[in-house]
């Protein structure tokens, strides 16, 4: 029974003032809950990024003489001067590098993991393996999909009658909604799981309500 | 109260008539209503499970048998990229493979073979790395969790070792590749040694001498080390094992991550899976579930001379599965009862 832990009762407090929202809306405990949670969150990254400015660039520079690592700590020390209108527009030459670098990265496997070799393996599953439906499908609604994004025309209006292209579209787009709708059902069941976490915070841990379960 | 909520009565939405049809009620009924029910439902499950039978996905298999295939002096690389946010999500995973692992470890370490010439017995090599800010909290819960059920032989910097988070992971794994794993990570989390200075893993020098690598990144890890391997992996349960294919063996072993997903990533992970450029994929906590299922039936925690064999007691994701289940057949009964309402009030022409 660990009701007296100071930390998981503070912990279940917490839980329980964020679901106050539920029922009495935007309140004071909530308010204050809301800001301690981004202020925590904001107080731990900023005690990790420091260690690791520490670790990483401040003491090889100092211990080792790699002093190299002094342009990398200019750049990201620049990235502040968007609090001032006079020097604000320095934070762009850090920005830009990060992006370029990411984007350059990314962009190196990018055609190749998400693009070649996700179409390789569309076409090599019903060919080589000879799951010929599930190939069927997959290419139809690749293409269809495609075909929905690509076709920008007008459907149907005054005056319009649908096309067959028209209803290519149309079946493009259905593929569009059973993915949408896929990636909705699993949302729905990943934003349960969260509350189920949060019950289980303040029933198994702090109340000690809990089945005889290990792991 | 206020007029409106009077007129509509305690259950239902402002705006809602006392004489207003089931169909219109039930659509309007209070989101409290809804939320107090899947708060007391919940509960209670989570104070007596109702142990719903599940079945072990081909998913869960895949990597199960494989960690069971490996030998001993092999390295398992296992990184955790989401927040702490998230760990009810995909935390019965992680448990179940950290366990798993060590069970596995110890039961090689026992052989007493020396695989590297260090004259330390070799088990598997487990190797944590925080990619996330919050990635340590993370693993040391898990560690907690899951510490009384590892064997008794398994020690720390011989057969296991955590490393501190750093900054900007995406690019870390570039600086692995480029300059080696001993440049990246100078101290480690509990002890403070170095990457060559601890048994577990002085031998591991660049990505190529990791057998299984085991992340969460989303995408980053697949198109990183994608760049690296040479045939996408075959799926098919036939090639599990560890040497089946050349994903699944030194020196390309690192290239084909197993990616454990959330619940909610399932539809954009499919395609990387099915492509053969993850080596396996876990999905949130039905996967956790059914890897204890899988573990609770293959394994036991020790042999206790006083108590035998005691069988591993799993539950976390079980749990939890059971009070998800329960709380999403509600959910979707209640969309299912308001679609009903819905097409009801076109019928009678209320709704256009």
């Amino acid at each position: 029974m660990a009701v007296g832990d100071p930390v998981l009762a503070l912990v279940s407090i917490q839980i329980m003032a964020m679901w106050s929202y539920i029922y009495f809306g935007g309140s004071v405990v909530y308010d204050y809950i809301q800001d301690l949670y981004v202020a925590s969150a904001v107080a731990y990254s900023a005690v990790m990024a420091y260690t690791n400015l520490l670790s990483i660039g401040w003491t090889p520079m100092v211990t080792k003489g790699e002093w190299h690592f002094i342009i990398p700590m200019i750049l990201g020390f620049l990235l502040f001067s968007i609090i001032s209108r006079k020097w604000g527009w320095l934070q762009r030459w850090p920005s830009s590098i990060l992006l370029g670098v990411g984007m350059g990265l990314g962009m190196a496997s990018f055609v190749y993991a998400d693009v070649a070799q996700q179409l390789v393996s569309a076409w090599d599953l019903g060919l080589k393996h000879g799951l010929y439906l599930e190939w069927l499908v997959i290419i139809i609604g690749m293409a269809l999909t495609f075909w929905f994004f690509v076709y920008t025309v007008p459907h149907k209006g005054p005056g319009i009658t649908p096309t067959i292209l028209d209803r290519l579209a149309d079946i493009g787009k259905a593929f569009v909604m059973i993915y949408i709708t896929s990636k909705y059902a699993s949302t729905v069941m990943y934003r349960l799981t969260l509350f189920i976490g949060n019950l289980q915070r303040i029933l198994w841990d702090w109340l000690g309500i809990r089945p005889p379960i290990g792991l | 109260m206020s007029k409106a909520k009077r007129e509509a009565g305690y259950l239902f939405e402002p705006g809602t008539k006392k004489d207003d049809p089931w169909y219109v009620k039930i659509q309007r009924l209070d989101s409290k209503i809804f939320i107090t029910v899947v708060i007391i439902a919940v509960s209670i499950v989570l104070i007596t499970p109702l142990n719903i039978p599940v079945f072990v996905e081909g998913f869960v298999l895949e990597v199960a048998e494989w960690i069971e295939s490996l030998e001993p002096g092999d390295v398992i690389w296992l990184s955790q990229h989401y927040s702490v946010g998230s760990i009810t999500d995909y935390g019965a995973i992680y448990t179940s493979l950290i366990t798993h692992i060590q069970l596995k470890s110890g039961a090689l370490k026992a052989l007493g073979r020396d695989v590297n010439g260090d004259g330390i017995p070799d088990g598997l090599k487990l190797i944590l790395i925080p990619m996330s800010v919050d990635g340590q909290i993370q693993f040391e819960w898990q560690i907690k969790r899951t510490k009384e059920y590892w064997p008794d032989n398994i020690v720390y910097g011989e057969d296991w070792v955590m490393w501190p988070y750093q900054v900007l992971s995406d690019f870390i794994y570039q600086k692995f590749v480029n300059e080696g794993f001993d440049k990246v990570y100078t101290k480690d989390f509990y002890t403070g040694k170095g990457w060559n200075e601890l048994p577990v893993t002085k031998f591991v020098r660049s990505p190529r001498d990791i057998d299984v690598n085991i992340g969460q990144d989303a995408t980053t890890t697949a198109r990183i080390w994608a760049l690296y391997g040479k045939d996408p992996i075959d799926h098919s349960p036939h090639k599990y094992t560890k040497y089946s294919q050349s994903g699944r063996r030194r020196p390309h072993a690192a290239a084909y991550p197993v990616q454990v997903w959330d619940s909610a990533a399932q539809a954009v992970a499919m395609p990387y899976y099915t492509a053969g450029l993850y080596a396996g994929f876990f999905n949130g906590v039905r996967n956790g579930g059914e890897y204890e299922m899988w573990l609770n039936t293959h394994y036991y925690i020790k042999n206790n001379p006083a108590l035998g064999r005691v069988p591993l007691n799993t539950g976390l994701g079980l749990n939890t599965l059971d009070a998800m289940n329960l709380a999403q057949t509600w959910t979707f009964t209640m969309m299912i009862i308001g679609n009903i309402g819905y097409y009801y009030q076109r019928r009678k022409g209320r709704v256009t």
